[in-house]
């Protein structure tokens, strides 16, 4: 009764849904906590359930795709349920097109699915993970490492250009502004409001500022060539604002391309301006490295 | 009226004389204040003060000078650092017995209704002096703290590491001057988001301003000086300067304990400084610089 091309795009959907079904049965069975737990599940269920509706129509088993149920399982366990999930979803909205040629034949079950998609995504809303109550401070912690290191690397290069030295000199800025950015971060918390525990904030915060100190200062120790280094330094940086800014979006469901050019202009101009102020000291101040 | 023993007219007298001198102080900010709000408020608290004068000359029945030096002294402490400041400066320095004026009510009925008002109203009216300096103070304290932790942590890193002024200098600019506008910038995001009264880029130019100077401050011996020891000494006290003299002024203008703040940041700065000239020390070892 349906014809070929529907059917096979009602079939696609099946395998879409019970790739899901799996996805989320799999996370369900590996998270602890258990309200996290209890969430999965039933979306778990949900999924299993529309698959079994557009089995009606098709009379067909669909298998499904034991790539994706890998693939987006490591992306849950690495980045975080939430991060995964709702990657995962945005890639079944790229499918909603598909509802609307079926709408004519198949008309209660399109609707049905709408409904369905509107209750999963408040499913997913109720999912606690930690690690997005301290995403401001991960913010924090990337945003001071990236806006002060590329500026004080862009800076140093010009004033004094010995890739040793400035290894030297940005190890020791680093760890200072570790412990600071950690040391603010914990008086911050201490003082700020709770269900916050200070000592996590300064971890996940120190984490992200590490990480990104490291990233940065990386270049100077792999080549001797210090302007080719911070042309890399440079790339990483976008590269880091790049990813954070995807996540990010993602995770929190707002627009990347603010965030990222709020970013990367934030820290290249800093970079810009410091460089231009070890240019002034090397001319004015006449530093020699014997 | 005036059977006052020779005792209480003396200290009757010296009320008097604080009176005077605080409508004095008061009319005069009250003049000198731009902002229609703050010019009213302060009027009010000067005339309070002339009635308290008054209520006191009806006793003694003699009239006093202001102390002049303690009018030009708070008129110039507010006018610099800041109307709150000066005038809690001014009422915690006063802080008059309760027992003298309990001793004075035998004498002079109205002397506990005045220690009333001194108390209760005063302190009222001045709270509701409305300071732009006071709303930005948290992105001050911001910028200042970090600079302090970080800027004394990486010139002590800096001072092992390094040995040579000069450059030890030029490093620390670089630094400080990049770490004073991340930290800007973070301040104009954290501002942003918080939806409040209070500009984005107000604060973020307060947080700025406030850590590129105590940069120039904790530079500047690195600077002058060749020797990078002495050099060192003297950033550090400076840094606890700096802290001591912070502490102070929002211990009075926030009304909270001096010491246990001055501790807590003079101990969270000197720890990182000790640790990062530790880090400076294994680097160099370490990486086996020689400059």
């Amino acid at each position: 009764m349906l014809n070929q091309g529907v059917k096979r795009k009602i079939l696609a959907m099946q395998k879409g849904e019970i790739t899901e079904h799996f996805i989320y049965q799999k996370l369900a069975k590996s998270v602890k906590d258990p309200h996290n737990a209890g969430v999965l599940q039933r979306i778990a269920k949900d999924e299993l359930g529309h698959h079994n509706q557009w089995q009606r129509y098709t009379a067909e088993k669909a298998s499904p795709s034991r790539l994706k149920i890998w693939l987006y399982y490591l992306i849950s366990r690495i980045f975080g349920i939430t991060f995964g999930i709702k990657l995962m979803e945005e890639g079944e909205e790229r499918a909603q097109a598909a509802y609307a040629e079926i709408a004519d034949l198949v008309p209660e079950a399109s609707s049905v699915a709408a409904d369905e998609h509107r209750h999963e995504q408040n499913l997913i809303r109720l999912i606690d993970e930690e690690r997005l109550h301290y995403t401001a401070d991960m913010v924090r912690g990337l945003n001071v490492a990236l806006v002060e290191l590329t500026g004080t690397l862009a800076g140093l290069t010009l004033a004094l250009p010995d890739s040793d030295l400035i290894v030297l000199a940005g190890l020791i800025t680093g760890a200072a502004m570790v412990l600071s950015v950690a040391s603010t971060e914990y008086l911050g918390t201490k003082s700020g409001e709770g269900g916050h525990s200070p000592f996590k904030a300064v971890m996940y915060g120190g984490l992200a500022n590490i990480i990104t100190f490291i990233f940065l200062l990386f270049p100077y120790l792999v080549f001797e060539n210090v302007y080719l280094s911070l042309g890399v330094t440079v790339c990483n940086a976008i590269v880091v604002v790049c990813l954070f800014s995807f996540y990010i979006s993602v995770a929190r469901e707002i627009s990347f391309r603010r965030r990222f050019s709020e970013m990367v202009l934030a820290s290249l101009g800093v970079a810009a301006l410091a460089f231009l102020i070890g240019y002034l000291a090397r001319i004015f101040l006449h530093i020699n490295i014997e | 009226m005036s059977d006052l023993p020779s005792e209480v007219k003396r200290k009757v007298l010296e009320m008097q004389k604080g009176e005077i001198t605080e409508h004095f102080i008061y009319e005069a900010l009250s003049r000198a204040t731009k902002d229609s709000g703050n010019k009213e408020i302060l009027r009010r608290i000067a005339s309070e003060e002339r009635r308290h004068y008054d209520l006191w000359k009806r006793h003694t029945n003699e009239d006093i000078k202001p102390d002049r030096w303690l009018v030009w002294r708070y008129c110039f402490i507010s006018r610099t650092l800041g109307l709150t400041f000066g005038l809690k400066l001014m009422e915690r320095g006063e802080q008059k017995a309760e027992a003298a004026y309990d001793a004075l009510a035998q004498y002079v009925p109205e002397a506990r209704e005045i220690a009333r008002e001194e108390d209760n109203h005063e302190k009222q009216l001045i709270s509701l002096i409305d300071e732009e300096r006071l709303q930005y103070i948290g992105a001050i304290v911001l910028g200042l703290n970090d600079a302090l932790v970080e800027l004394t942590g990486a010139l002590s890193g800096f001072t092992l590491a390094l040995q040579n002024t000069r450059l030890i200098a030029v490093v620390g600019l670089i630094t400080g001057i990049a770490a004073s506008m991340s930290m800007a910038g973070s301040e104009y995001l954290a501002t942003k988001s918080e939806e409040d009264a209070r500009s984005p880029l107000k604060s973020a130019v307060y947080t700025g301003f406030a850590y590129i100077l105590t940069v120039m401050l904790l530079i500047f011996p690195y600077f002058i000086f060749s020797n990078v020891f002495f050099s060192f000494g003297l950033m550090i006290f400076i840094a606890i300067s700096v802290i001591f003299h912070f502490t102070f002024y929002m211990s009075v203008v926030k009304e909270i304990s001096f010491k246990h703040r001055f501790l807590e940041m003079a101990a969270v700065s000197l720890g990182i400084a000790a640790l990062s000239f530790v880090i400076g020390f294994l680097i160099r070892t370490f990486l086996g610089v020689d400059i």
